[in-house]
C-alpha cells in the first residue's frame, strides 16, 4: 500500500511541528537491535522508549494515558507486564532482561500497605487492555519476593508484587492492542514491520511493557518486542513480509538499526555503519531516501540445508544442565562457553514416583570466572505440600551437602554483604495455606566457578476440590518458573533476571463423569429390578374373546 | 355557541397535528443501537469448526456495521496460535483457505477458562462484580437488539460449556426474563447451532425474542466439510449455508427479512430441521429484517489510522508462500467464497459517514409521505372550518 501524497504531507507537517514539540515534552525513540545468538539463533529486538519528565498527569503527549493514569491513582513506582510464547533457552546468549513463557505481571508500589487489592486492581486493568484471562491476581498465584531486584529502583523489597501465568495463550490479538500503545501505531515507524500473523511461526516471541517511576519524578514508558529466529539468510521482506517503508515516525528523537555480534558485516545490504557508542547499525532518516529500506544479509559460507552448519547439529540436542545421569564431574567452565556469552546454566525439573509425593529440583551453574551472587526465589502452589526440612543443596564440589544458614531476615533488606556471607542461606520461608498462598522460599547462594548447585525440597501432593480443577485438568498443572536474581557487584556484573523452565505436575484427577456414570447405572439396574418385579405381580395372564371375529386366544397381561 | 364550538374543533385540531406525531409508523422497529453476543462453547482441537463457526459469524456481524465496542466475543480454547495448528494465527472456515478469519482485527472478550455457565449469565443479566472492565460487559439498554449466537456441544434443552459444564434452557430462559424486566433489550435475535438445539428455546416466555435453532430434538448438526491441511472439521452445515446468503447482504440493507434468511436453508441442506419462531414479538415477525440484529443503525466507518489491517493476509493475490512452503491459494471460483464487500472491508470506505440519524430506506420514505398526507388533510380540513364558519357568518350576517 504506498502512502498518497496527501499522506506524505501529513507527516511531514506533523514531523515539522511536532518535531519541535517531542523534544520539549515527552522523548520518544525507537531502536531495532539485530543480534546474531548461539545456535544458530538470530535476535530481533525492538525498543521503544518514551520518556516524559515532570508528568502532570493531565496532558498527555506521547505517553499513553492509560498507563499514566495507572500509575497514578494506584500509586506505582513499577510496572513489568509481558506475553511471551516460546521459551528463552540460556545457551542462545545473554540478551539483556527477557520474559518466562506465558503471562507475567510484576508491580511495585510505594507503600507496603494493602498490596494485594491494589495489585488485584491494577492486574484487572491490564489484563483488560490486553485483553488476557483475569487470573493474575489469583491468590494461589500471585506473591511476593522479597530479595530479587526486578528493576533499579531502590529497596523494592516487601512492596513488590508478582504474578506469573505460563499457560496463557498469547496470539495475534494480544499484539494489536500493544502496537495501539506506540505513538505512531504501526503505520510509520519501525513497527509498520511488525505484522501480526508473520511472529508467531517463531521460536520465541514476547512482547512487554515496562512503566518506571524514578525518583526524580520523570516516568519512562518502555515497550520492547523480541524475536528469535533461525539465522540463515534474511530480508526484511521474507521474516516481516514488509521491507521498511518510510516515512519514519516523526514523533521519534532517534531511530536506529543496531547490528550486533557479527564478525562479517559486509554481508549485509546496504552495508552498516558506525553509530557512535562503538555500535553499527544505522540511524534512519525521515523519509529513508524515498526508497524503501529493506536489509539482506547474506552469509558468506555457503551451508548446505538451508543454512545449518553441521558441526551444530549435534550440539543443538545437548541439555541446558549436566547429564541425565547427575554428572557432577563436569568442570563447566570451558572456554567454548565463554565465548557463548552465557554467564549460567539453569535446569528445574520433577523428581516424582507416583501419585503421592514427589519433588523440585533447580540446578544452577555458575560459568563465569569470578564468584556469583545469586538469589533464588521459588514459589510453589499449595498442593505442593512442601516440606521444607527436606530443602537441601549439594554441591559438585564437595561430597557432603551444603550447610544452609538461617538467616531469615523478615524486616529490611541489610547489607549485600549480609546476605551473600554464607555460601548458601536462607532468607525467607512462607509455608503455604491450603486452598490459599503459595509455599514459598528464597536463598542467597555464593557460586565459584564453575560450581553447580542442586537444590532439592521433597512434597506430597494434596486433593484439589473438584471445582478448582480446570476444564482439561488431565493436562496437568503448570508451575511458574523460578527466578534467579544476579546481584551486581564491584567487578561490573550487572544486576540481571533469569528464570528456569516452568513445571507441568499430574495431579491425581477424579473421574468427571463419576456422577453421570453413577446415575445411569444405578438408575437403570434399579429400573430394570423394580420394574419386572412390577409387572410380574400385577400383570394378569388371560383369554380375551373379541366379539365380532373368531375367537383368538391371546394372552395379555394388563400392564403396571 | 356554534362559533365556540367550532373554534374547539379548530384548537384541537391544531394541537392534534401539532403535538401528537402520526401513528401510522410502526413498522419499523423501534431499536436504536445493536448489539452482539458470540460464543464459542467447546474446548479442545477437535471442536475447531465451532471456533470458525463463531468467528464467521462474528465477521458478518462487523462487516454489516457493529462495532467490537458492542460485540462480545466469548472462546473458549485457543485455536490460532495452538501448537498444532500448522498455520499460526490463522483460522479458516474453509478447505480453500480463502479467508482467515482470525486476522488482527479480532477482539476477544472473553478467552479460555472465563468462557463458562456463570459468566455467560452473569454477562446476559448485567450482575458483574465491581471491577469488571468495561468490554467484558453487555452494556444494553431499552432499545438495544441483540443478536446472541451460541455454537457448540449441546443436547435436548442444553448446551455444553467447555465439556464440562453445561446450561439448561431454563436458566437461559431466565435470563432473558431478567433482560426483559430491567428493560435490558428491546429484542434479541437468538440463534444456536448445536445438536438438537431447537430444544433450548422450549422454555422461553419473555417477550420479543426470535430464535432460530439447527436441528429438533432427536436430530444432530453436522459439519459442512474437512479440511486436510489442518485435520479437522472447518465449518458447520448451518454457518456455511448462512454465510451463503449473508453475504449477498450490504451494510444498510432493508429488504431482507429475517423469514427470507431463514427460508434460504433446506433441511436437505443441512440435514437437519431448522426452526424460526418469535415470541410475544410486537410487530409482524414477517416484517422483521437480518439487518434489525445483523447491521446496526449507526453508519460506521473504519477510520484508516485505526485500521492495522495488513494487505497479505486476507487475499493472497501476490502469491505469498505458505509455512508449509506451498503457494496459498488465490480466489477460487468454485466453492463459495465470500464478496468482494468483505474483502476490502478494511480498507476505508470514503462514501459512509459517521452519523446518528435513522437511515432513510424506501419504506421509511413512504410512510413519512403518508404522514405528510394526514397532515396535509389535517389542515385542509382546518381550512374547511374557516371557510364554512365564514359563509355561516356571512350568511347570517346577512
Amino acid at each position: 500500500m504506498k502512502h498518497t501524497p496527501l499522506t506524505i504531507l501529513f507527516f511531514l507537517f506533523f514531523s515539522l511541528y511536532f518535531g519541535c514539540l517531542a523534544q520539549s515534552q515527552d522523548k520518544y525513540t525507537e531502536a531495532l537491535t539485530i543480534k546474531k545468538l548461539n545456535k544458530n539463533k538470530l535476535l530481533f529486538k525492538f525498543d521503544f522508549n518514551t520518556i516524559s519528565k515532570n508528568p502532570n498527569y493531565q496532558n498527555y503527549f506521547l505517553f499513553p494515558k492509560t498507563f499514566g493514569n495507572l500509575v497514578k491513582e494506584n500509586s506505582l513506582e513499577y510496572l513489568r507486564f509481558s506475553l511471551t510464547q516460546g521459551m528463552y533457552h540460556l545457551k542462545y546468549g545473554e540478551i539483556g532482561r527477557y520474559s518466562p513463557p506465558g503471562g507475567e505481571l510484576i508491580a511495585t508500589f510505594e507503600t507496603k500497605e494493602d498490596l494485594e487489592s491494589k495489585f488485584r486492581t491494577v492486574s484487572r486493568k491490564i489484563s483488560g487492555i490486553f485483553g488476557t484471562s483475569q487470573k493474575f491476581s489469583d491468590l494461589t498465584i500471585s506473591a511476593q519476593p522479597f530479595y530479587t531486584e526486578f528493576n533499579s529502583l531502590e529497596s523494592t523489597s516487601q512492596r513488590t508484587h508478582y504474578s506469573s501465568l505460563p499457560r496463557e495463550p498469547v496470539c495475534t490479538e494480544n499484539l494489536t492492542p500493544w502496537l495501539k500503545l506506540l505513538p505512531c501505531r504501526s503505520k510509520a515507524g519501525l513497527a509498520s514491520l511488525l505484522n501480526p500473523i508473520k511472529l508467531y511461526d517463531l521460536f520465541y516471541h514476547s512482547m512487554s511493557v515496562e512503566v518506571t517511576r524514578s525518583q526524580e519524578n520523570s516516568l519512562s514508558f518502555h515497550q520492547q518486542l523480541l524475536l528469535v529466529v533461525e539465522l540463515k539468510e534474511f530480508k526484511f521482506s521474507q521474516i516481516f513480509g514488509t521491507p521498511l517503508i518510510g516515512p519514519i515516525c516523526p514523533f521519534s528523537s532517534q531511530t536506529k538499526i543496531q547490528i550486533e555480534g557479527f564478525s562479517d558485516y559486509s554481508s549485509f545490504t546496504p552495508t552498516p555503519e558506525e553509530i557512535g557508542n562503538n555500535q553499527v547499525g544505522f540511524i534512519l532518516k525521515e523519509n529513508l531516501n524515498k526508497k524503501d529500506f529493506n536489509l539482506h544479509y547474506s552469509p558468506k559460507e555457503k551451508t548446505n540445508n538451508n543454512g545449518y552448519n553441521h558441526n551444530n547439529i549435534g550440539n543443538d540436542n545437548s541439555n541446558n544442565g549436566n547429564d541425565n545421569n547427575n554428572n557432577f564431574n563436569n568442570n563447566g567452565i570451558n572456554d567454548e562457553n565463554i565465548s557463548k556469552n552465557q554467564s549460567i546454566k539453569l535446569n528445574r525439573f520433577l523428581k516424582e514416583s507416583g501419585k503421592i509425593r514427589g519433588g523440585v529440583i533447580t540446578q544452577i551453574t555458575n560459568l563465569e570466572k569470578n564468584d556469583l551472587h545469586l538469589t533464588l526465589y521459588d514459589s510453589l502452589p499449595w498442593f505442593m505440600r512442601v516440606y521444607f526440612h527436606t530443602l537441601t543443596i549439594k554441591s559438585n564440589f564437595e561430597n557432603k551437602e551444603i550447610e544452609i544458614t538461617d538467616l531469615n531476615l523478615e524486616s529490611e533488606q541489610g547489607n549485600e554483604s549480609n546476605l551473600f556471607a554464607n555460601q548458601a542461606s536462607l532468607l525467607r520461608i512462607q509455608t503455604s495455606q491450603d486452598h490459599g498462598r503459595p509455599s514459598i522460599f528464597e536463598l542467597a547462594l555464593v557460586l565459584k566457578p564453575g560450581e553447580t548447585f542442586q537444590i532439592s525440597v521433597d512434597y506430597l501432593k494434596g486433593f484439589l476440590n473438584f471445582e478448582e480443577h480446570p476444564f482439561d485438568g488431565n493436562r496437568g498443572f503448570d508451575i511458574a518458573p523460578a527466578i534467579v536474581s544476579m546481584h551486581g557487584k564491584k567487578q561490573n556484573l550487572k544486576k540481571r533476571i533469569y528464570y528456569t523452565d516452568s513445571l507441568l505436575l499430574m495431579l491425581p484427577t477424579p473421574d468427571f463423569t463419576m456422577p453421570y456414570n453413577v446415575m445411569t447405572i444405578t438408575t437403570t439396574a434399579f429400573l430394570i429390578w423394580y420394574g419386572s418385579f412390577l409387572n410380574n405381580l400385577t400383570g394378569r395372564a388371560g383369554l380375551k374373546l373379541k366379539k365380532k371375529s373368531k375367537a383368538k386366544w391371546i394372552i395379555k397381561p394388563d400392564k403396571f | 355557541m356554534k362559533q365556540k364550538y367550532f373554534s374547539c374543533i379548530l384548537l384541537l385540531c391544531i394541537l392534534l397535528n401539532l403535538f401528537f406525531p402520526t401513528c401510522l409508523s410502526s413498522r419499523t422497529s423501534q431499536h436504536n443501537n445493536n448489539w452482539a453476543v458470540i460464543v464459542c462453547s467447546s474446548r479442545f482441537w477437535f471442536n475447531y469448526r465451532h471456533v470458525a463457526n463463531a468467528l464467521s459469524f462474528y465477521h458478518t456481524v462487523k462487516r454489516l456495521g457493529i462495532p467490537d465496542s458492542n460485540i462480545i466475543l466469548m472462546l473458549a480454547d485457543d485455536w490460532a496460535c495452538n501448537a498444532r495448528n500448522c498455520f499460526p494465527g490463522k483460522i479458516f472456515n474453509n478447505k480453500d483457505h480463502n479467508l482467515n478469519l482470525y486476522g488482527t482485527n479480532v477482539e476477544i472478550d472473553y478467552r479460555g477458562y472465563e468462557v463458562n455457565v456463570e459468566n455467560f449469565l452473569r454477562l446476559l443479566t448485567g450482575r458483574h462484580e465491581p471491577d469488571v472492565p468495561r468490554n467484558k460487559r453487555l452494556l444494553t439498554d431499552s432499545g438495544s437488539n441483540i443478536l446472541v449466537y451460541l455454537t457448540g456441544h449441546g443436547g435436548n434443552e442444553f448446551l455444553k460449556f467447555q465439556d464440562s459444564e453445561e446450561v439448561s434452557s431454563k436458566d437461559i430462559a431466565d435470563a432473558f426474563e431478567q433482560m426483559y424486566q430491567k428493560k435490558r433489550y428491546n429484542e434479541i435475535l437468538f440463534i444456536i447451532e448445536t445438536c438438537q438445539a431447537n430444544t433450548l428455546f422450549n422454555k422461553f416466555y419473555s417477550p420479543n425474542i426470535a430464535a432460530i435453532g439447527c436441528s429438533e430434538l432427536g436430530e444432530n448438526s453436522y459439519s459442512h466439510h474437512f479440511d486436510s491441511s489442518i485435520g479437522v472439521q472447518v465449518i458447520d452445515s448451518f454457518t456455511y449455508y448462512s454465510l451463503n446468503f449473508l453475504n449477498n447482504i450490504k451494510p444498510g440493507d432493508s429488504h431482507t427479512t429475517l423469514e427470507k434468511y431463514f427460508n434460504s436453508m433446506t433441511p436437505k441442506q443441512i440435514r437437519s430441521q431448522p426452526r424460526l419462531e418469535f415470541f410475544q414479538f410486537q410487530r409482524n415477525p414477517r416484517e422483521v429484517l437480518v439487518s434489525d440484529f445483523f447491521g446496526s443503525i449507526h453508519d460506521v466507518v473504519s477510520h484508516p489510522i485505526y485500521d492495522y489491517s495488513f494487505q497479505n493476509d486476507n487475499h493472497n493475490q501476490n502469491g505469498n508462500i505458505d509455512a508449509n512452503g506451498e503457494k496459498e491459494n488465490a480466489n477460487r471460483n468454485d466453492n463459495f467464497q465470500l464478496k468482494n464487500q468483505f474483502q476490502h472491508r478494511d480498507k476505508a470506505q470514503p462514501n459512509i459517514k459517521i452519523s446518528n440519524q435513522f437511515q432513510h430506506n424506501l419504506e421509511d420514505e413512504a410512510i413519512e409521505l403518508s404522514d405528510n398526507y394526514f397532515r396535509l388533510g389535517m389542515i385542509i380540513l382546518i381550512f374547511l372550518i374557516f371557510f364554512f364558519a365564514l359563509i355561516e357568518k356571512i350568511i347570517t350576517q346577512k
